[in-house]
């Protein structure tokens, strides 16, 4: 029972981490990033690269990944998002284009990399650790940390700072932020780069977990857009919500029926969560006033 | 100070503003008047860069900005208090002034008299400083959003309708509030559907029709013109 609370805090806070990632673009763009899932792929192959082929430092090794996805990010916005203009509302290319990167960069790493999936080492070694008679692996204890302070850094940056306060402003309207003489464009820019650092992040420390392989977020991807919407896309406290909470019941589910349904129950978890609460957990049904 | 040049603006093929001139000069006040439609707010959004003329040029201080991206104008020295208040409504009163101010942010102290002084203007806004804007009223938040465009401290002030939907007494409030702070020294540029009042307040003024400017002169002058008292001013005298 605990040990499946454990796993599910642990595959959760990865599917929070994929949330808060495509939370932090829609809120600036009102789009949802299709390709998400494969950034974090390609995350994961950086990282593979850099530190397991290459055989740099690890902190060093992260560093680069995170650099590079976060430039990956950066293009995906230039090749897919911008050309349809400031209102993406009034159009559903950005849709189709996401899906297709997300395509593209699967097939890219299929060519790059090769079809067969391959280990990666947890961090802080495969050695067992017993806390409160749960066996778990330090790599869990270090998803978890990461993740709790992804959350507060990033519940520090949208709450306190000033450029919290301009994604927030964009958020609203990108003509009146302009207004302010501020650049909805950077902000934008800076959103999807950021969101390509916690994919790089997310990407390194699932690794261990699916092992490195071109389709390794085919579902754990989507499983990040249910995430966002339970806990009600845009949020990012959501996010974490949405993600624990897909995480926990998944695992504990996983106690009672045979894994093969996993990803059935995942999705029957989403269904029901989605039909209860359209708006998701932390999503508020605003008003406007006129 | 301002100086616009036969502008031609569309929205994809439909003209709304055909080969409009006007000026603003140092410490006028100008109304633009005109009904529903007329294209008074898509002038607004032409100066300001948020829309981009298909012709002509617009002079700010002698440069030409028809080209420069939003948020390059406001660096210069113009600032606009946009249509229908647009206040952030998920920031609070503080927050929407911070933002307004995201341009003197380094400088601390200029930033800090900015924010006493719009709090001694509308004081009501210090009342609401932790208050999110959106549950203001719509007389406060058009004070906010007028406050929130004085924080860049800018030498022209756009306003785009501040009367919209206000109650009376708020009505006279805020054009009470635009002699005031024209009188401290800033260039204003209104747009008005409430031409007898912003007539009142201002220095010169034009008529806008269809996307043409049908007449332009002092407040004075427009305001016994027959056709304007007529068509927008509603007091036909018999």
């Amino acid at each position: 029972m605990f040990q499946a609370l454990e796993s599910g805090m642990v595959m959760g806070s990865i599917y929070a981490l994929l949330a808060l990632a495509i939370n932090i673009i829609y809120s600036t763009t009102g789009i949802i990033n299709f390709a998400h899932g494969e950034i974090v792929m390609l995350g994961a192959m950086f990282a593979l690269t850099f530190i397991v082929t290459s055989g740099i430092p690890f902190l060093l090794g992260l560093i680069l990944t995170c650099i590079t996805v976060a430039i990956v990010a950066v293009i995906l916005y230039y090749c897919t998002v911008r050309p349809f203009g400031d209102k993406l509302g009034n159009s559903l290319g950005w849709l189709m284009a996401t899906l297709g990167a997300g395509i593209v960069f699967t097939n890219i790493a299929m060519l790059v990399f090769g079809t067969q999936p391959k280990a990666f080492p947890p961090i802080g070694g495969s050695e067992l650790v017993k806390i409160f008679g749960i066996k778990l692996l330090p790599h869990d204890i270090w998803v978890l940390v990461i993740t709790l302070l992804i959350a507060l850094f990033f519940n520090v940056v949208l709450g306190k700072t000033i450029l919290g306060n301009a994604i927030k402003a964009t958020s609203f309207s990108h003509s009146v932020t302009k207004l302010m003489g501020i650049s909805s464009q950077k902000i934008v820019l800076t959103c999807f780069a950021m969101s390509g650092i916690i994919a790089a992040i997310a990407g390194i420390l699932i690794s261990p977990i699916t092992f490195v392989g071109p389709q390794m977020t085919a579902t754990i991807g989507l499983k990040g857009f249910g995430a966002a919407i339970i806990g009600g896309v845009g949020n990012s406290k959501g996010a974490f919500a949405g993600g624990l909470l897909l995480g926990i019941l998944e695992a504990l589910a996983m106690t009672q029926v045979t894994p093969g349904y996993k990803d059935a129950i995942a999705f029957l978890i989403m269904i029901i969560a989605i039909s209860i609460k359209p708006e998701g957990i932390f999503g508020v049904a605003y008003e406007k006033k006129v | 100070m301002l100086k616009v040049n036969n502008i031609h603006v569309s929205y994809g093929k439909v003209e709304i503003i055909k080969q409009v001139s006007f000026e603003v000069n140092q410490g006028e006040v100008v109304v633009i008047i005109g009904a529903n439609g007329a294209g008074k707010t898509t002038i607004m959004k032409t100066v300001t860069g948020l829309l981009k003329p298909t012709q002509g040029e617009i002079l700010f201080e002698g440069q030409n900005i028809a080209r420069t991206p939003a948020e390059k104008i406001v660096k210069l020295g113009l600032a606009m208090c946009p249509e229908g208040r647009q206040v952030f409504p998920q920031h609070t009163v503080y927050e929407n002034l911070v933002l307004g101010g995201y341009l003197i942010r380094k400088d601390k102290p200029m930033f800090q008299k900015n924010i006493e002084q719009m709090y001694n203007l509308f004081p009501i806004l210090k009342e609401r400083s932790k208050q999110v804007a959106g549950t203001l009223s719509g007389g406060e938040q058009q004070m906010l959003a007028i406050a929130r465009a004085m924080m860049s401290n800018p030498k022209l002030l756009l306003l785009d309708e501040p009367s919209a939907g206000l109650a009376p007494i708020y009505v006279k409030n805020i054009f009470d509030m635009i002699q005031k702070l024209s009188e401290q020294g800033t260039t204003i540029l209104l747009v008005e559907q409430m031409a007898n009042m912003a007539l009142k307040i201002a220095d010169r003024a034009y008529v806008l029709e269809t996307g043409r400017i049908a007449l332009g002169g002092t407040a004075v002058e427009i305001m016994n013109d027959p056709k304007v008292v007529e068509s927008y001013l509603g007091s036909k005298k018999y």
